[in-house]
């Protein structure tokens, strides 16, 4: 199994290349990218990562049902919680309240502030990921 | 006379990247790459009222919009993709048309500053601000 720290599930070019820059501004070199929630699945099979940040709104399989897939699978398979956090311009209560019930832990808005990017990180990852 | 409004703003995509002239100058070479494709491809599905198609475009291009400062286009597609998910209405090929119109606007404009973009961070006779 590889292992990258962080998962990016996004289907925007432009916003995969922002979100790799600002990970990298932050020191965050080992990232994996895919394009929605069914290549995240695959890319699971054979990887490990401490985070993942998801869009919500992807073709094929979104960021909501791709959660609700990896909880399953950890309930089944008694593994540990993978942060999942939803990376999307949505940031009403109802689309917050709609990343909870798929079992997401937290939002972050996109584009995201570094500040906050970096509160997630440590939040998430426990500090600083200087891997290079 | 007035000057036409400009639907790019680069002030936008300038705040986006935190002022780093590498990375604008990426994500403006990722705009006219994909934003005229998928710009088309709404164009074809319009014309041919295939709403899941019309759906799938403009939500595709929505976060590019709103990242060159284009909001109000980027608003256009995400009411056309909600309109194309309720189902087949021949109204949406005129608004696809429509927004595609604009759009060609939009690609026009970010190409031409694109043209004069110098990626060390100065754009030549542009102000980024």
């Amino acid at each position: 199994m590889k292992h990258s720290t962080v998962l990016v599930v996004e289907d925007n070019e432009m916003n995969q290349k922002l979100i790799m820059r600002q990970l990298q501004h932050l020191g965050t070199t080992d990232i994996a990218v895919v394009g929605n929630g069914v290549e995240a699945l695959a890319w699971l099979e054979s990887n490990t990562c401490g985070l993942i940040l998801a869009d919500c709104h992807m073709p094929l399989m979104d960021g909501y049902t791709m959660t609700r897939r990896i909880r399953l699978r950890e309930s089944s398979q008694g593994a540990p919680r993978l942060p999942v956090i939803a990376y999307s311009a949505g940031v009403t209560e109802e689309e917050k309240a709609t990343c909870r019930a798929a079992g997401m832990d937290g939002h972050i808005p996109k584009p995201v502030p570094m500040a906050v990017l970096q509160a997630t990180l440590l939040q998430w990852l426990g500090k600083p990921d200087r891997d290079h | 006379m007035h000057e036409p409004v400009s639907l790019f703003q680069p002030a936008a995509l300038q705040q986006v990247t935190g002022g780093d002239p590498a990375l604008f100058a990426e994500l403006l070479e990722i705009f006219l790459r994909t934003v005229p494709a998928a710009s088309a491809r709404l164009r074809q599905a319009a014309l041919h009222l295939q709403v899941s198609v019309i759906a799938i475009q403009a939500h595709e291009m929505r976060s590019s919009l709103a990242m060159v400062g284009a909001v109000d286009t980027s608003l256009w597609c995400e009411r056309l993709e909600r309109a194309a998910r309720r189902g087949s209405d021949p109204a949406l090929r005129t608004e696809g048309e429509a927004l595609c119109a604009q759009l060609d606007r939009l690609i026009a404009q970010v190409r031409e500053y694109a043209t004069h973009y110098d990626a060390a961070g100065a754009a030549k006779g542009h102000d980024h601000a």
